[in-house]
């Protein structure tokens, strides 16, 4: 017989009391966990995929939304950018590596992104099966949107006009899946990639009749075709102007794109670019670590919020436990002096108690843990389609370490004041009670 | 002697009555009777005699070891090693088997329970069926012999029992305190016990008189 066994002796004794300490230390410590994988998680999608971009540029409006548009493609881009104002941006002896980037049109709620190869391989974008474009139209796709579609190398893909669902099509101009990307944890697994080129022709057809666009998204105002163009004649025109940096050419002058994501050729870009973009160009520049940090504690305070909850639940369930044992103390004293009467010791009745509160308190952690874990999970696979980042509950976070802790300490800090007074157990007093 | 009581007293806080007990001495092995009316002090006695209860004035030697001069925690260790308690309510642990009550009696004193030794016990007391079983399953009989195994589990030089037939007709009592004195000469114990009950007076060989101090 362990002082073990006795403490979860008395545990089966109060099984319903027990319970409820457990539950309630589960339930706080399971919010605490969901917290955490989902604000680490959402940190690293957020800074992941923000790798290698030191500065976006773009129409002046709302610099996180151009963030946000630009590199996560969560939100509307700011407007559009002129090629002409793009190449003032990019002569700066700051700038080192440009893609860019254009918007506007989707399939099935999937944002179309037009940009160049290097841009794809700078997200980690691999080419598991097929091949890179090689003509404007042609579109690789990302690895959720092949499985979640069911799309398959050679389908073709009628884009829609803006960034959601149900904008008016572009009938006219097929665009053919040449490559499926490998997975790659990052937001490219949700997107489709073309060249601009591509974005253009999208936008050029109309026979000299303009469509109407929403800001940001790309404008073709030249290489216009009749509506009496076939199909092979658009690709062929197409496949003509295609190549990896025509979309620098001067007869594109008079185009625009979406943004210019950017990285510094030295790290004093930091400090005068941004300057000279919000200040001699009608664009605007924000950096992502900036901007990542400013949401992110945008957030914070919504998710402190949520946090401060689970704390309070936690604590409810050490004054539970806390009030639980004091009960059970109550109840006990006769076994206690008994305990004390055959030679126990103080501290191993104190031990007993105490034993039993961190029993309780792990497990409630424990438990809190699995639940946080699995509503993680759920909310992933639940949510995953409205979502440009992918969430898992499969997933173990060192401070999770820290949060099973903290449980524990907090059951051993309950337990203290009924494993003293168990100590304290007046041996002749409590005996003498009970004969009278 | 194995035991001396000397010129003990002890009165309890807010009490303004002093009690007075007789020097007593008792010798290893023998059995011993405490006898008294209620309100004589004769558990009182048996507490202090245990080290339960610290008396007001006096010594109290067991084994030539005075309890007074130990402290808490040295007399914790003595009682779990040297002696075996018998109380009035048998108070067995609810929660625990009686063969984990048993092993309950050496984990207190940080000893590791020897299965044999419970077994033992409890085929001698005649309840070793009931060793799995919870108090609540047992009969007041047999939870009473539970008591008496439980304090003879670390084979103690003495064993103490306070009104053990308080509530047994004449044919119990005699029993009880058959099954008792043969233990008790069994485990070579020295068996001291605390009782108003003068039918029991003839299985002991010395009886101390308590009088009433009123």
């Amino acid at each position: 017989m362990r002082l073990l066994g006795i403490s979860i002796a008395y545990i089966r004794q109060r099984v319903g009391s027990a319970s409820l300490n457990v539950a309630l230390m589960s339930f706080g410590i399971a919010t605490i966990t969901l917290l955490l994988l989902l604000s680490v998680q959402f940190e690293e999608h957020l800074y992941k995929n923000a790798e290698g971009v030191d500065v976006v540029v773009g129409a002046k409006g709302s610099p996180i939304q151009l963030i946000l548009s630009g590199i996560y493609h969560m939100d509307s881009p700011t407007g559009n950018v002129k090629i002409t104002d793009a190449k003032q941006v990019m002569e700066h002896r700051a700038v080192g590596n440009v893609f860019p980037l254009a918007l506007g049109d989707s399939w099935n709620g999937v944002r179309i992104v037009g940009s160049t190869s290097e841009y794809l391989a700078s997200m980690g974008g691999e080419v598991e099966r097929g091949s890179l474009w090689a003509h404007a139209l042609d579109v690789v796709i990302g690895s959720d949107v092949a499985s979640r579609w069911g799309v398959a190398l050679g389908d073709t893909l009628i884009s829609s006009h803006g960034l959601q669902e149900g904008g008016m099509d572009h009938p006219e101009h097929e665009m053919i899946v040449t490559g499926i990307l490998k997975r790659t944890g990052r937001v490219t697994d949700r997107l489709i990639f073309t060249p601009v080129e591509t974005m253009w022709a999208l936008h050029s057809y109309g026979g000299g009749e303009e469509h109407s666009h929403d800001h940001g998204e790309v404008h073709g105002e030249a290489d216009e075709h009749s509506h009496g163009d076939s199909l092979g004649q658009e690709r062929e025109s197409a496949q003509e102007v295609y190549d990896e940096q025509t979309w620098l050419a001067p007869e594109h002058n008079d185009k625009e794109i979406t943004a210019l994501l950017i990285s510094y050729s030295t790290p004093l870009g930091a400090a005068q670019f941004p300057r000279f973009v919000n200040s001699e160009t009608p664009l605007q520049a924000a950096a992502p670590a900036f901007e990542i940090t400013r949401l992110v504690s945008i957030l914070g305070v919504g998710l402190e919020a949520i946090q401060a909850f689970g704390i309070l639940l936690i604590l409810s369930s050490a004054l539970s436990l806390l009030i639980g044992l004091m009960n059970a103390m109550k109840d006990r004293s006769y076994d206690l002096a008994i305990m004390r009467a055959m030679g126990g010791a103080k501290w191993k009745l104190f031990v007993i108690v105490l034993i039993e509160a961190v029993l309780l308190s792990t497990l409630g952690g424990l438990c809190g843990l699995a639940l946080g874990h699995g509503a993680m999970h759920w909310m992933g696979q639940a949510f995953a389609e409205a979502q440009q980042f992918s969430f898992t509950g499969l997933r173990w976070i060192a401070q999770e370490w820290l949060i099973l802790g903290g449980a524990v300490l907090i059951g051993a800090l309950a337990g203290v004041i009924p494993a003293i007074r168990a100590a304290q157990t007046e041996i002749y007093q409590t005996l003498a009670s009970s004969n009278s | 002697m194995f035991v001396e009581l000397r010129h003990l007293q002890h009165q309890y806080p807010g009490s303004t009555t002093r009690l007075p007990f007789p020097d007593t001495e008792i010798a290893q092995g023998a059995r011993h009777v405490l006898l008294g009316k209620s309100g004589s002090g004769k558990s009182t006695l048996l507490h202090i005699l245990a080290g339960l209860l610290r008396p007001t004035s006096g010594e109290v030697w067991v084994d030539g070891v005075e309890l007074g001069k130990m402290s808490d925690s040295a007399l914790d260790r003595f009682r779990g090693d040297r002696m075996g308690i018998v109380f009035q309510q048998h108070h067995l642990i609810g929660v625990l088997t009686i063969e984990q009550n048993l092993a309950l009696a050496a984990t207190m004193v940080g000893k590791k329970a020897s299965k044999q030794r419970i077994m033992h016990l409890l085929e001698a007391l005649d309840i070793a069926p009931q060793a799995r079983k919870r108090p609540s399953e047992l009969s007041e009989g047999q939870r009473q012999r539970a008591s008496i195994a439980r304090a003879l589990m670390n084979e103690p030089s003495i064993l103490l029992a306070d009104e053990p037939t308080s509530a047994l007709d004449d044919s119990r009592a005699a029993q009880f305190m058959s099954m008792l004195a043969e233990i008790s000469d069994s485990e070579q114990t020295t068996l001291v016990v605390a009782t108003h009950d003068a039918r029991i007076v003839p299985f002991f060989d010395h009886v101390t008189r308590l009088e009433d101090p009123s």
